[in-house]
């Protein structure tokens, strides 16, 4: 098994692009929403892109966003929006969302180059019919400043609890920041609870070039998945006995647990991970185990039952049994 | 002035567009600028305003810009442009601030008109001294000057070696 794939679990990348002539997506009006929406739609046309009219539905497109596929503000976003996505389900294009453009696709484990591919293809159809802001100086122009230029954030999604353990991410988290890159936790701020799970990805997009910004995060993630491989195993030379139970204790919950809330799933999730990682648990198949991150989330449980929704205990229940069915 | 779409509260958020010759304007209170995708917290928190560590005087020329109608102190105020032609119009007044968040006003990359788009190489590890270099240029730009001598001497000792 590729060692990195057990830190680095996925990679993206996102551009955004303005059209030319139309105010900024947050003070645009539904008609020249609708304007965009059609103008992006017609130029992806018969290219394998199709609009997911399953949006207008407040739990799918809360899946979605569990799933990062859209982000948290398009899910809750009441004005007139859309989304596109293609036929190998690995590019979305959402329309009005704080660009009229934001582009995004994804990789599995630790390929950016793959994703920037996609992504740039995607951009291409697009560039071929719509006129993007674009100015000499200050590249693609977008809504907010921090994303001038290039307007791409290249990200990997990494699995660090042997670093946030060892107390080190603080150390990390500082020195990134000097080179102009942002660690950020997926789910809070780097604790059991939060499953460990984090984003590395640019902060600046002014000033490099798009494959030097790729080039950079990929190899910063390399490094960063090289140093928490060593400290697992420091880690366990230093507690084998007392993370062995844990590692063993979280199993157990997970396969005979009748309920179990979010927060005690991402705990058990991520000492099952990190189990499997150390070769202490070799009955799950680390593909299964990360399905499960999106499919034990509330939106996709409450897909499956809507009753879900308000009844917690229900809720529960069905993560118990989405679960088992997994491990 | 009581907000233009729920006619309750006291509008807070003020703006016009002018779209091919057509103009809009509202005026908003707070709730209703947050439903319509102006979030509050983007203008109040400081955390979360791109212009928070800016050095650039607050000073309003009077201009406004032909497209979306916003003023500089609108922007200011937004911590956000309101449409691309924002970037012309206040060009001179928007410099330093682009300058302050990325270290930089010169894009190098992409251009709508290049004939292929970039497929990324194979990547290739940054040697130790690129990756000091680039901390180099942010001590610089954080007048950290005492990091920022340890970097330089650590380049230097670096090129000694090979």
């Amino acid at each position: 098994m590729d060692e990195k794939r057990d830190v680095i679990l996925r990679s993206r990348v996102r551009l955004a692009r303005n059209i030319v002539d139309y105010p900024f997506a947050p003070v645009l009006n539904a008609a020249c929403r609708k304007e965009i929406i059609e103008k992006v739609g017609s130029a992806l046309q018969a290219n394998g892109y199709a609009r997911r009219n399953d949006i207008d539905n407040t739990v799918t497109v809360h899946a979605l966003s569990e799933e990062n596929l859209v982000s948290r503000e398009f899910a809750d976003d009441k004005e007139l929006h859309a989304l596109l996505s293609n036929d190998d389900a690995n590019t979305y294009i959402m329309i009005c969302e704080e660009d009229h453009l934001r582009i995004q696709s994804f990789a599995d484990g630790a390929d950016l180059a793959a994703a920037g591919k996609r992504a740039f293809a995607a951009e291409r159809l697009l560039n071929e019919k719509i006129k993007f802001a674009f100015d000499r100086e200050l590249g693609y122009l977008t809504h907010c400043p921090t994303n001038l230029g290039t307007a791409m954030r290249a990200s990997m999604m990494m699995f660090l609890p042997a670093l946030t353990m060892l107390g080190r991410m603080g150390d990390l988290k500082s020195q990134l920041e000097k080179i102009g890159v942002t660690i950020r936790g997926l789910y809070g701020e780097g604790s059991a609870a939060d499953a460990y799970m984090y984003q590395i990805s640019n902060r600046l997009s002014l000033g490099l070039s798009e494959d030097e910004l790729l080039r950079k995060i990929e190899a910063i993630a390399s490094r960063i998945a090289e140093d928490e491989l060593r400290a697992r195993n420091s880690l366990l030379s230093a507690r084998r006995d007392a993370l062995t139970d844990k590692i063993l204790r979280s199993l157990g919950i997970l396969k005979y647990a009748h309920m179990l809330s979010g927060k005690e799933f991402l705990d058990c999730y991520a000492y099952v991970r990190l189990g499997i990682s150390l070769g202490l648990i070799d009955s799950v198949q680390l593909t299964e185990l990360d399905k499960l991150l999106y499919e034990a989330m509330p939106a996709h449980l409450i897909a499956k039952n809507k009753d879900a929704a308000s009844d917690t205990i229900l809720r529960d229940k069905l993560r118990a049994e989405a679960i088992k069915q997994r491990i | 002035m009581l907000c233009t779409k729920c006619k309750k509260e006291q509008a807070t958020f003020f703006y016009s567009q002018n779209i091919n010759g057509k103009e809009t304007s509202a005026a908003l209170c707070k709730s209703c600028a947050k439903q319509s995708g102006i979030d509050s917290s983007d203008i109040l928190s400081p955390l979360f305003h791109p212009f928070a560590e800016s050095k650039v005087q607050k000073r309003d020329s009077g201009k406004t810009c032909n497209l979306c109608g916003l003023t500089f102190s609108d922007i200011l105020s937004l911590g956000k442009v309101g449409c691309p032609d924002c970037y012309n119009t206040f060009r001179q007044e928007l410099r330093d601030t682009i300058r302050s968040i990325h270290g930089t006003a010169k894009h190098v990359g992409l251009t709508p008109e290049r004939s292929t788009a970039i497929t990324p190489e194979p990547q290739k590890e940054p040697s130790e001294e690129e990756m000091l270099r680039v901390a180099l240029e942010a001590a610089i730009r954080d007048e950290n000057y005492e990091e920022a001598a340890r970097l330089r001497d650590r380049i230097k000792e670096l090129k000694g070696e090979n």
